[in-house]
């Protein structure tokens, strides 16, 4: 028998520990069942009142942020009164996406959104994928609207997985989308070898060919619904996505470049760079105008802790918040950020959600091996003895407000870090910041005094190009500067956490040629527009930069 | 005296990297003086079923923190009263 009456903790500082609920208590919302899990503090849930709550979380964070807007009026496309479908012959994936219709109602026009939803086969995106699933399989008033798809990104490279321990994941990968039934892409990390520049432009535009690609879709996807019935049918598998493991040359480049890296910290905030951009590119390139990642509460609040260790404080909100709009036309939202990671694995394993277990690069780790891991031990082994850490650190996190810092031209937005796509936290009068003393530690040695002076009165010049470094100088001091250090082009671009993170990099040729086109490209323009800058007019700021999209 | 007892242990989340990639361990724990309760049950999975890394499964006396225990798929918090 289990001992009871026993606390295996160590003492609490103050005061006795709070009464712990038992299993003769009750389940505190209906009083009835017998308690199964305990949530938070001391509730104790029933299994039908813990899916109830579950439930209901996951569609308030939905509701409350206003990211399905059930009969927004938007575009084209037929939508559904819905046809009643008899229980036996429920498909999963069935739902959402526009129906047809028959009888006397006029077709209503508008336009679904079309949702990305980011599964890493981990325990909180599976969730995700299984309310969503669910959601849209409801009846009439309560379903969510949304046209969704899946994208998977197979990291093994960067683990350092064995291609058979990779083939096996993804086979069961496949497995759990082919029972999801919504349309599915597979991308390899090393995809990112091939992505355009343009992935890591803002662009405010909605992306081309949305309409198109939305309507084919949708039709596409009914289609195959229709003609094959009741089965799960195969999802259609797009061009782009995977078919086969990846070009070898490909992999030993990944495995390279994660190998350069010199702190398991810094490969952690790389590989989590390259996933978002080619999550975006998958997003960018089908239409998709939403992404949703299963970050929950817990992790939320460690990358909260961690992003301030790491020097990312200034975008906060941006990193934790609901919804992230930085990329511009796609917006990424986190609706498990109200589940703790134990809501989570008590859902999954009560109600039978399926997951996909794969290792990733901090697994069996050490404690003191990277910032992240150090953050995350020190978060949860806070919770176990105050369990009302994490939902603190999270209602903190709530708080944080997406504003410009005061200081900045307001109107036009700074540039932006070319690997976060954040805007850059640069202000040029406040050396006192980390990032001015960084910047002012940048500069050469031999630099005139007179040059320095100027820095502070030089104000949208110089703005985020690292301060007064090259601004102001002849032409060919600066060209001269330029091939004695590359990197400075493309460290002057990136905002302060990234800088810190691109220092455990020793070379910048293992990267994806991508990363450095774009900055290649931004180099020599900002300079132009430096150099122009007094001729132009205030509104031409918006005018001078044609080539984004 | 507690007489023999036959447990089903199963590990997941990533746990089971740590016992040799296998999930479901059925296991008869051998009588002893002790009644067997979970924490006795701990040391004896370290000693008998860990396979590497005790630190990143046991601290102390319980598991790791971030390591949920459930029996009969229920929490084991459930089972501790003050």
């Amino acid at each position: 028998m289990c001992e009871v009456g026993e606390d295996y903790r160590e003492p609490a500082p103050a005061g006795p520990p709070p009464p712990r609920p038992s299993r003769e208590q009750k389940c505190v919302k209906c009083k009835e069942g017998l308690p199964v899990v305990v949530i938070r503090a001391g509730d104790a849930f029933c299994r039908d009142c813990f899916k109830a709550f579950y439930v209901h979380k996951f569609r308030a964070v939905l509701g409350k942020n206003r990211l399905v807007f059930p009969g927004e009026k938007v575009g084209c496309g037929t939508a559904s009164r819905r046809r009643p479908v008899p229980a036996a012959s429920r498909t999963p994936g069935l739902g959402g996406g526009a129906g047809h219709v028959g009888g006397a109602v006029p077709p209503v026009v508008f336009l679904l959104p079309q949702v990305l939803l980011a599964w890493s086969g981990g325990p909180s995106s599976s969730s995700m994928l299984w309310q969503v699933l669910e959601g849209l399989s409801r009846d009439s008033a309560k379903r969510l609207r949304f046209v969704p798809g899946v994208v998977y990104a197979d990291e093994g490279a960067a683990c350092g997985q064995s291609p058979e321990d990779r083939a096996k994941t993804l086979a069961e990968a496949k497995l759990v989308l082919q029972t999801v039934g919504f349309p599915w892409h597979i991308v390899a990390l090393e995809e990112v070898f091939s992505l355009p520049p343009s992935v890591l432009r803002c662009s405010a535009r909605e992306p081309v060919g949305t309409e198109g690609a939305y309507k084919a879709a949708v039709d596409s996807f009914l289609q195959q619904r229709h003609a094959l019935g009741e089965q799960s049918q195969p999802c259609p598998q797009h061009p782009q996505s995977q078919v086969g493991p990846p070009p070898a040359n490909q992999t030993e480049a990944l495995s390279r470049l994660f190998n350069s890296v010199k702190t398991l910290t810094a490969k952690e905030e790389l590989l989590q760079t390259l996933r978002t951009h080619l999550i975006l590119h998958v997003a960018r390139t089908h239409g998709y105008s939403k992404v949703m990642t299963g970050d929950s509460c817990t992790r939320l609040a460690i990358k909260l802790m961690t992003s301030l260790a790491l020097g990312r404080g200034a975008f906060l909100a941006w990193d934790t918040g609901f919804s992230d709009e930085r990329h511009g036309d796609v917006v990424v939202v986190r609706p498990m950020r109200e589940h703790t990671l134990k809501e989570v694995a008590f859902y999954n394993r009560l109600f039978a959600v399926p997951s996909v277990f794969t290792p990733a690069v901090d697994t069996k780790a050490p404690e003191k091996a990277s910032i992240h891991r150090l953050m995350e031990a020190f978060i949860l082994r806070l919770q176990a003895q105050f369990p009302s850490t994490v939902s603190t650190v999270y209602r903190t996190s709530e708080k944080l407000v997406k504003a410009p810092r005061d200081g900045c031209a307001a109107g036009t937005p700074g540039p932006r870090c070319l690997l976060c796509m954040c805007v850059l936290d640069v202000d040029t009068a406040d050396s006192a910041t980390a990032f001015g003393a960084q910047t002012f530690s940048q500069l050469p040695q031999t630099q005139p005094p007179v040059a320095q002076a100027e820095a502070p009165t030089v104000s949208s010049c110089c703005s985020g190009m690292g301060g007064a470094r090259r601004c102001c100088r002849p032409e060919e001091e600066e060209e001269e500067e330029e091939e004695e250090d590359p990197r400075a082009h493309v460290t002057e671009q990136l905002c302060y956490g990234c800088r810190v993170n691109m220092k455990d990099l020793p070379s910048l040729d293992p990267l994806p040629p991508y990363i450095l086109a774009e900055a290649q490209l931004r180099s020599p323009r900002a300079k132009a527009e430096q150099q122009i800058q007094e001729y132009l007019l205030e509104d031409h700021e918006d005018a001078a930069r044609p080539g984004e999209s | 005296m507690a007489a023999p007892l036959s447990v089903e242990v199963e590990f997941g989340g990533g746990a089971e990297l740590l016992f040799d990639g296998v999930k479901k361990h059925q296991v008869t724990l051998p009588g002893q003086e002790e009644p067997w309760d979970i924490r006795n049950l701990l040391v004896w999975i370290k000693k008998n079923l860990l396979k590497e890394r005790p630190e990143l499964f046991i601290q102390g006396d319980s598991v790791r923190p971030g390591i949920l225990v459930l029996i009969n798929d229920a929490d084991w918090e459930l089972l501790r009263a003050s």
